[in-house]
């Protein structure tokens, strides 16, 4: 499916459940979400690890409206179902799909500016280099006699500064491989919105609904 | 072809008191190889930049006057759509230069700005990959290779865009001479089959023996051709001062010592040393860019990973926490601006002298050393803000009145003019090596006052090794 609409679906069905209180719903989006990460191939390690992390809020949710809330089991099973539901639901956008071909969609069926779409893209590239910094510039604080603490904000004064100069960086990257703001690009592939994408996002949203408003 | 003129140029930065380049005239001729030199901090990069268009130096404030042409056109008048055409460039660090993740991604980038049609990306994007031979690394994420292989990289999608100048600002200051030599050879190759024209600026004058047309070389505030004779000497001839320094003796006391040890880039091995150790007083380390000494550097400073063990006075640095290791040990870094952690140099000097290890600095002291190093009128300036020079001095005298047992010193005289060098290396002999403390040095630049030095260790063809002589 067409990374950027599949991106939208997610967001929608994940929009719309926030408001709805719905145990069955969620049930089946958690369900139908697992079963399309596996189709895909996804290592079980990998979900389960997310599951784990998701775990300790879903309990904390579940039980303050169990012991707080004013209809108790009910909406706490809700909310500790719908966290899951956006775990999945996020994890089945994520993990199927590579980074480049969702900017490819977002730049070229829902026209987000060049500029926008490749900036983000190397921001991510950039994300082991950051980790590597932020040792360094730790280190940096001990030699100086200054422990670096998470909550000092002179850790972050310096990540800023270093984020900065790779910002000036990258548009110099980018401008030496001759990219030029607002001027057209060629692609190498050319990513479409099929008939079938469409039909899938609409059935989708269709089923959805039905399921949503009938039980 | 195009070439480059340099006309009636003017250089300079606002915030330094010297210009960069005065009156400068010079013409890089079409379809041959340039090669521009020059000591490092001389303005090399800042001609290339400027020549390729690119904005980086829009960022700081500075005076330009004359021009640059390319051909018959001011650079200032060529269109951002037209400019990749003419002219692309290859940086100095090539990590600065990429935007994607994969090799093929990086190219096909660079090909879909230039409004490529779609049917020939693919081909030209192999062309490129093919040219500098490696299409093994089309589907290679581009943080896993080695810094040669990345530069190649660079070129490959520099040949896919096809511009008729092609500019390297210090293109080979992080990799091995063969992988120069490599590079070096398809640019002739690129020259002579696609007649471009090509400038390289380097301030290290090895492996270019008979590749090269021209050499250009900066020096007070100008570019001068080197006529053909000269050139030939200046690149055959490898030039350094006659130095010679003494070789540990076996009971000289050990600082830092190495034992099996190996370290590793994802490509290469950079260095193996089953027994070495680096001993009491000042040491200079040498060897070729690229080869691994910063990164040696890091790994003593627990900021690289390595296998075997590095010894502190007989401890493990692994088993010394970070806090306490680094009060004894120290990096100096490279780049002056990582090394500083508030904003202005007032607050610098009180951050340090609290956080000092003794009470050596006093501040009559520090008020003396501020005089020396001509910082003392700059107390309320933002650190950021100095001149590369300034930034240095600074960062030295910073981590002197931290006063650690050691400092690892990567290129601290990089960018000073030697009236300076002379002031740090004094700074540092008095209030530092003198009493009883040791340091180790990189440095390209092999001033020696007043016997700054101890010993000489140099690094090459993966080992350390104490000499007697330079080279």
């Amino acid at each position: 499916m067409n990374p950027a609409l599949k991106l939208l679906l997610v967001f929608m069905i994940a929009f719309e459940i926030s408001f709805l209180t719905n145990i069955w719903l969620n049930l089946f989006l958690i369900m139908a979400a697992l079963i399309y990460l596996f189709w895909h191939r996804v290592h079980f390690k990998t979900i389960a690890i997310f599951s784990l992390i998701a775990f300790v809020p879903a309990v904390g949710i579940f039980l303050s409206q169990l012991y707080y809330g004013s209809h108790g089991l009910y909406m706490g099973a809700v909310l500790f179902t719908r966290l899951y539901a956006y775990v999945y639901l996020g994890l089945s956008f994520s993990l199927t799909t590579y980074i480049v071909n969702l900017a490819q969609a977002l730049e070229q069926d829902f026209h987000v500016p060049a500029k926008f779409v490749y900036g983000v893209l190397a921001a991510i590239n950039l994300v082991p280099r950051l980790k590597y910094e932020i040792q360094i510039i730790r280190a940096n604080g001990n030699m100086r006699g200054e422990q670096l603490n998470p909550w000092k904000p002179t850790l972050y004064f310096k990540a800023l500064l270093v984020a900065l100069q790779w910002s000036g960086d990258l548009s110099q990257a980018m401008q030496s491989q001759g990219f030029v703001e607002n001027r057209p690009r060629t692609f190498i592939t050319k990513v479409v919105i099929s008939k079938k994408d469409l039909i899938i996002f609409i059935g989708i949203l269709i089923i959805v609904q039905i399921l949503a408003f009938t039980i | 072809m195009p070439n480059i003129g340099v006309k009636n140029f003017y250089f300079k930065f606002t915030s330094n008191p010297k210009p960069i380049f005065k009156d400068v005239n010079v013409t890089f001729p079409s379809n041959k190889l340039s090669l521009l030199t020059g000591p490092s901090g001389c303005g090399k990069s800042t001609i290339l930049t400027l020549a390729a268009g690119l904005s980086a130096t829009e960022d700081q404030k500075c005076e330009i006057k004359g021009k640059i042409t390319i051909g018959a056109t001011n650079v200032k008048n060529i269109s951002d759509t037209e400019r990749p055409k003419l002219i692309s460039m290859m940086f100095q660090d090539p990590n600065q230069q990429f935007v994607m993740q994969k090799v093929e991604e990086e190219i096909i980038f660079a090909l879909e700005n230039l409004q490529t049609p779609s049917s020939e990306i693919q081909k030209r994007t192999d062309e490129a990959l093919a040219f500098c031979e490696i299409e093994q690394l089309r589907n290679r994420e581009i943080i896993t290779l080695s810094g040669g292989e990345k530069q190649k990289v660079v070129l490959a999608t520099l040949i896919a865009m096809n511009s008729d100048i092609i500019l390297l600002d210090e293109p080979f200051a992080s990799i091995d001479l063969t992988s120069k030599r490599d590079i070096l050879n398809k640019l002739v190759q690129l020259k002579n089959q696609q007649q471009k024209t090509i400038v390289i600026s380097d301030h290290d004058l090895s492996g270019y023996e008979g590749l090269v047309d021209n050499l250009f070389q900066v020096h007070e505030e100008q570019i001068t051709a080197l006529p053909l004779s000269q050139m030939n000497t200046l690149l055959n001839d490898s030039h350094s001062p006659q130095i010679s320094f003494a070789i540990p003796r076996q009971t000289e006391p050990k600082i830092i010592s190495l034992t099996n040890y190996v370290l590793k880039t994802p490509a290469t091995t950079l260095l193996k040393a089953t027994d070495f150790a680096f001993h009491n007083g000042c040491t200079l380390l040498t060897g070729a860019s690229g080869i691994g000494k910063s990164s040696l550097f890091y790994s003593i400073s627990k900021l690289k990973k390595y296998q075997g063990i590095i010894t502190l006075a007989d401890k493990n640095i692994q088993k010394i926490k970070n806090k306490k290791y680094y009060e004894q040990v120290v990096l100096v870094f490279q780049n002056a601006a990582d090394q500083f952690l508030t904003v202005t140099m007032q607050e610098e000097l009180i951050l340090a002298q609290k956080n000092s290890l003794s009470d050596f600095w006093t501040n009559a002291k520090i008020k003396q050393a501020l005089v020396d190093l001509n910082l003392d009128h700059k107390m309320d300036q933002v650190v950021y803000s100095l001149s590369g020079g300034q930034k240095k001095k600074l960062q030295i005298l910073l981590m002197l009145i931290r006063d650690p047992q050691i400092m690892l010193l990567d290129e601290p005289f990089a960018g000073l003019d030697v009236a300076s060098v002379k002031q740090v290396q004094n700074l540092i002999q008095t209030n530092f090596l003198n009493r009883g403390r040791s340091a180790i040095v990189i440095s390209h630049q092999i001033y020696q006052f007043n016997g700054f030095f101890d010993y000489h260790v140099n690094f090459a063809n993966q080992k350390l090794q104490y000499k007697e002589e330079l080279r």
